[in-house]
């Protein structure tokens, strides 16, 4: 078993879960990915970023829920049947991304994956780490650790402690 | 088992060992005639010296070695170690802990202090070397004469009972055979320190060394034993039992002791030999049957003995946590079955029976593995003493600490997280709270000695631990000065005491004219603070000029069950813990009274409480229902009452509080989430944050 996944990661490098948001397909690397859940109940956090939809209980744990339409500056989407919460582990830790639809796992040839464009696209380049083409399609790969790894952690923090210390004066 | 993870429980046991030595030291220094503390101690070093030298870390078994001997003397001799030779020990434990980390780092220097100690325990060594030792050499030495002197011949003579008529007055024979193993010496023990401790308790009358086992020149290792085989003839009054102790540390094969009887009742000796055996056998193979065994006498040993037989378990916290979550599910997983309308339309009083009876197992399940995690704050509360000694001893004030409440449980994380900042206070009471003149403290009235009381209590579904001082107090004057002085606060800032105690806490304040070892460096209580506020607990300071000062650490109760109200702001759920709250109640339009037209107030009796609007103070919404339309709960936090407004209230249940994780630690008013009967997450508010 162990021996077959050490064998078998170079072969899945360019493996992602495919998913929609609006028109748009994105990709995330599949080894990031925990698991995925329809959409579920989620309790708001008092005084944090809209983006940040609240937390959720995932068997026990609370996690961090993350409105990735929000996260993108597009219209919010009330619930829907495709609606779903991909869990994704980062830096050890599972958050929730709610997502419009999860689409397949794609694997992708070396040669069709390229860097991401300059501009041309409304959503900030840093989250994109590169381009996938697959059938036809042009599949757009998050760097979920820069989209809500520490940097964004730091964020969250920092915005919580400002109105911390706006309160206490 | 590989070999690094057999070090990592090395290390991790010889961390524990060095703990509980620093503890048992201080401990024997208050009752210097506690022998079975002794070689408790004793035992500690021995198990540390095995074993660091079967990982190669030579310094560590060096000084451990010399410490054990050291200890041994004591172990064996009337006079108790004075003052000066418990503070070598304690400066000795920390240089085992500096060396074992050394060791671990693989960093090849010698840690602060290794050579002086080394060197002071040397000198003890010497000092008594001098005294008892020589008469024992002396014995010895005529003993070796005489078997200089052997021949293959002489040595057939050796018959045990030829040594009857050397016997004194009330005195045994026995013989003793020991079979070392070749590594005896890197175990740290030779024959002559078993000869030597044997001279403590008797007469060696002969020692025949069976010379035909001995290797010959060309294969002679000068760490090896060898001696194969070596039997002594001694003469005593003591016990069987007795000469068994000094054997306690080498394995059961490697010795073996014959009550030798007068020849008429040659059968009776075999059958002594068989109970011997007996003896020997279950003594080594059950530990706890052979500390009853050998201190039937020695009632205050068995006890000592007797408490360790309590078998622990050590567990991976993860793990515990892990089964913390499963748990959780299985709760609301019996909770929906408990709910489900289908199921309670099933009129059978056996499923209901059972999911009555699953409900009473769920709840049983939970609070032992809830209890699992609790551990009594007692073992940090001992470590302080050595703290409040060392300190007190540096400068110079004489200090009595008092512990209380060392029973409180409280969580395994913040029992590690606490350890610092508990030195840190302690050493600040002492240096700059306890008078340095003990004049001033006769003439205040107080106690020569200066009082340091550690408590810890239960209030208001928090933790207490208090750090309480009957010193000079704080000098408000001096700490307002200062803050102002280093750009801390402004002249136009307006602050309550408590406030400006508090200030002593602030990064880069310290108010000692002199800066001293032990606090004062500037980089202080801030610390404190921080790694308070780390595990979500505070600090408070309370002063009194003159009587004393007073730091309490008030500690949340994480992971643990909470009783909650449950009430709803908005649609959203929300617990508060049931212990802040004082009562609920709807006001009448009387007795609501706002305040510049913006503060609003409540009358409940003769009490005027500040309200507070939960969606307000959450920024749910910016709805302003009528305050004598909407429920009031009052509850009692660290600055007073208030009454938090809130759309309804729900009841009361107890739940699980689970940290929202990281990214949500700062949140301000929420101290937590808890999933539901429904599976959702409900908010714990953090009832300190909301006034």
């Amino acid at each position: 078993m162990e021996k077959e996944e050490k064998e078998g990661l170079p072969l899945n490098k360019n493996r992602f879960l495919t998913f929609y948001l609006e028109d748009e397909i994105y990709g995330v690397n599949i080894f990031e990915v925990k698991e995925i859940i329809a959409m579920m109940t989620t309790t708001a956090v008092p005084k944090t970023p809209a983006f940040i939809k609240g937390v959720m209980n995932l068997r026990g744990n609370i996690i961090p829920v993350v409105d990735m339409r929000l996260k993108f500056d597009m219209p919010h989407k009330e619930p829907e049947m495709y609606t779903a919460i991909v869990i994704i582990n980062i830096e050890g830790k599972n958050i929730g991304f709610i997502v419009d639809k999860v689409e397949e796992v794609v694997n992708v040839e070396e040669e069709n994956i390229s860097a991401p464009p300059e501009f041309g696209s409304n959503i900030d380049t840093k989250f994109i780490s590169k381009m996938a083409r697959f059938n036809d399609k042009v599949i757009m790969i998050l760097d979920l650790v820069a989209l809500f790894g520490q940097e964004e952690l730091n964020m969250v923090q920092s915005l919580n402690k400002t109105t911390n210390s706006e309160v206490s004066q | 088992m590989s070999r690094e993870k057999l070090k990592q429980i090395f290390i991790e046991e010889a961390t524990e060992i060095i703990e509980k030595l620093d503890i048992d030291i201080l401990e024997f220094e208050e009752d210097p005639s506690n022998k079975s503390l002794l070689d408790e101690i004793f035992r500690g070093v021995h198990t540390l010296k095995g074993s660091a030298n079967a990982f190669n870390f030579t310094r560590l078994g060096e000084f451990v070695h010399h410490f054990e001997d050291a200890l041994d003397y004591f172990r064996s001799a009337d006079e108790a170690p004075t003052t000066q030779q418990i503070d070598l020990f304690l400066d000795g434990i920390n240089v085992i802990k500096n060396t074992l980390e050394y060791e671990i780092q693989e960093n090849e220097e010698f840690p602060q202090g290794y050579v002086e100690c080394l060197d002071g325990i040397h000198k003890i060594l010497e000092n008594i070397t001098e005294a008892p030792l020589h008469e024992e050499l002396a014995t010895s030495s005529t003993d070796l004469a005489e078997e200089f002197s052997w021949d293959e011949d002489e040595t057939k003579e050796y018959e045990i009972e030829n040594f009857f008529e050397e016997l004194q007055e009330s005195e045994e024979l026995f013989e003793i055979t020991l079979k070392f193993d070749d590594d005896i010496y890197l175990r740290g023990f030779d024959h002559f320190l078993f000869f030597k401790n044997l001279s403590g308790i008797g007469r060696i009358l002969c020692s025949y060394w069976h010379m035909n086992l001995v290797g010959d020149l060309h294969n002679f290792d000068v760490e090896k034993n060898n001696f194969k085989e070596v039997k002594i003839a001694f003469a005593t009054k003591s016990t069987y039992d007795e000469i068994l102790e000094i054997f306690d540390f080498v394995e059961e094969e490697e010795f073996h002791i014959l009550h030798v009887k007068p020849k008429t009742s040659q059968k009776e000796i075999e059958e002594v030999q068989e109970i011997q055996e007996e003896n020997i056998n279950t003594t080594q193979k059950e530990a706890p049957v052979k500390e009853e065994v050998q201190t039937s006498n020695n009632q205050q040993k068995t006890q000592a003995a007797v408490t360790p037989t309590r078998s622990f378990l050590k567990i991976d916290s993860q793990k515990l946590d892990e089964l913390f979550d499963s748990i959780g599910e299985l709760v609301i997983a019996q909770n929906y079955l408990a709910q489900n309308q289908i199921i309670k339309q099933v009129r059978n009083a056996e499923v209901s029976k059972t999911i009555e009876n699953l409900s009473k197992i769920t709840r049983l399940i939970q609070n032992r593995v809830m209890s699992l995690r609790m551990i009594p704050i007692r073992d940090t509360f001992a470590k302080m003493k050595r703290v409040a000694r060392d300190s007190s001893k540096k400068v110079g004030k004489e200090i009595n600490l008092v512990l209380e409440g060392e029973d409180t449980e409280i969580d395994k994380t913040m029992v590690d997280a606490l350890s610092d900042p508990l030195i840190h206070i302690i050493r600040n009471s002492i240096d700059h709270g306890i008078e340095s003149d003990s004049q001033e403290r006769l003439k205040a009235g107080k106690d020569e000695k200066g009082n340091v009381t550690l408590s810890a209590y239960h209030r208001g579904g928090n933790i207490i631990i208090e750090i309480k001082d009957d010193g000079r107090g704080i000098n408000k004057e001096k700490v307002y000065k200062k803050a102002l002085e280093r750009g801390i606060i402004s002249p136009e800032d307006e602050l309550s005491d408590s406030q400006v105690y508090n200030l002593i806490m602030q990064p880069g304040f310290s108010t000692a004219d002199v800066i001293s070892d032990i606090s004062g460096r500037g980089v202080g209580l801030d610390v404190v603070r921080t790694s308070i506020e780390g595990i979500r607990g505070k600090v408070d300071i309370s002063s009194e000029a003159g009587k004393g000062s007073t730091f309490s650490i008030v500690l949340p109760l994480t992971l643990a069950i909470i009783d909650g109200m449950i009430v709803r702001s908005k649609d959203k759920t929300f617990i508060i813990p049931t212990l802040c709250i004082i009562e609920s109640f709807r006001p009448q339009k009387a007795s609501v009274h706002a305040a510049k037209g913006k503060e609003e107030f409540v009358q409940l009796r003769e009490e005027l409480l500040p309200v507070v609007r939960l969606n307000h103070k959450l920024e749910l919404n910016n709805e302003k229902p009528n305050i004598w339309e909407s429920t009031l709960v009052c509850i009692e936090n660290e600055k007073g009452k208030f009454a938090l407004l809130v759309d309804d209230l729900v009841g009361r249940q107890q739940v699980v509080i689970k940290s929202l994780g990281e990214y949500f630690s700062q949140t301000e008013g929420v101290s937590g989430g808890a999933v539901m009967g429904n599976g959702e997450v409900a908010l714990i508010l953090n009832i300190e944050e909301l006034y």
